[in-house]
């Protein structure tokens, strides 16, 4: 390819440098707009209490999740009869990605067939265990799905809400550190 | 302006970038290669055969004495590609699941799609030529001519990797 023609592809090269800087600029201020106006959750009345214990030791969790250290852990009640939870669990290895300082655990109301058929068709690599309707009413003190509480190093409840985009993740996030900084 | 030259260098910085980047966000890859392996060792040896194997034949590419034999390995590598593609597809059609493909490691947001294919068969088609034509390997009269060249295929890279982050940008915001 001749010199000149290079010259013009760099120049080109270049010009989309800026073009994607200016993108990532509106970017970082369109995600900062939502936070500051996206600060709650719908059913954030609903469920346990704040700082009340998740009695995590009544499901047993399958798969490892991930090695890096966590400051928190998120848990997702989903089922595969819920749309709004097959659209999560679509997402859910995106937003595992994205949110790496938080270990997602995952509880399916259903059998063990379908958590494991859930496990198959979306590779969810979190850890993940299945319950009843029952026990989930009982034990979490909601029906509502996709809901999710945000919990410390202890199990206790530091946010909760319904969740069902990558934003409302962000948004439980938020929530809790305001949680940990009121206290 | 020698084409040949062109396509042999847009090969070799293609499989050195394409491989360097895997090894860098190795996780990512391995992420994406979980959706067709299950076997968590079985990952590991895949994940650095691949890419320490890119390395290698963009590498080999470069070297005169080398560079038609790794044109054979190139076309297996892109054989495998295109199935891990057609597969991929399957998947995201079954379950509308997108899978992000690590074509070049963290440097582009591209989820496998039907562009995909599109990319592979035009590698494969630039790597016949070069087969075709084993004449215009290394077919170069001065320094000058191989560094245009390497510009030419690092700017086509950059280029097509904002490209492809451009538009990843338009559709989150849809």
């Amino acid at each position: 390819m001749s010199v000149y023609l290079t010259i013009v592809l760099w120049l080109t090269v270049c010009l989309l440098f800026y073009y994607c800087l200016l993108l990532k600029r509106r970017q970082d201020m369109l995600i900062n707009i939502q936070e500051k106006t996206s600060s709650n959750l719908n059913k954030q009345d609903h469920g346990l209490k704040i700082r009340e214990i998740i009695p995590l030791h009544i499901f047993s969790f399958i798969n490892k999740g991930s090695d890096l250290k966590h400051d928190g852990e998120i848990l997702i009640l989903l089922s595969q009869t819920c749309e709004a939870c097959i659209s999560v669990m679509q997402k859910l290895n995106i937003i595992s990605t994205q949110q790496k300082s938080t270990n997602i655990k995952v509880l399916i109301i259903g059998t063990k067939e379908e958590m494991e058929d859930s496990i198959q068709k979306f590779n969810l690599k979190n850890e993940i265990s299945h319950t009843d309707l029952p026990t989930m009413i009982n034990a979490l003190k909601t029906s509502i799905l996709p809901f999710a509480y945000y919990m410390d190093d202890r199990n206790t409840v530091m946010a909760k809400g319904v969740v069902s985009n990558e934003q409302d993740f962000r948004t439980l996030i938020n929530i809790s550190k305001k949680t940990i900084f009121d206290n | 302006m020698e084409i040949g030259l062109e396509i042999q260098m847009l090969l070799t910085v293609s499989f050195l970038i394409s491989g360097l980047s895997k090894i860098v966000s190795f996780e990512d890859f391995l992420n994406t290669l979980s959706y067709f392996f299950k076997k968590k060792s079985l990952l590991k040896v895949i994940g650095y055969l691949v890419a320490t194997g890119e390395v290698i034949i963009g590498a080999s590419l470069a070297i005169p004495t080398a560079s038609y034999f790794s044109l054979i390995i190139a076309i297996i590598f892109l054989i495998s590609f295109f199935i891990i593609t057609l597969k991929a597809i399957n998947i995201t059609r079954k379950s509308s699941m997108k899978i992000k493909c690590n074509c070049f490691g963290g440097l582009q947001a591209e989820f496998f799609n039907k562009f995909s294919i599109v990319k592979i068969l035009i590698y494969f088609l630039l790597v016949f030529y070069l087969l075709t034509y084993p004449d215009e390997l290394n077919n170069y009269s001065s320094l000058l001519d191989i560094i245009t060249s390497i510009m030419a295929s690092v700017g086509v890279i950059i280029l097509y990797s904002m490209v492809q982050n451009i538009i990843y940008f338009y559709e989150r915001q849809r």
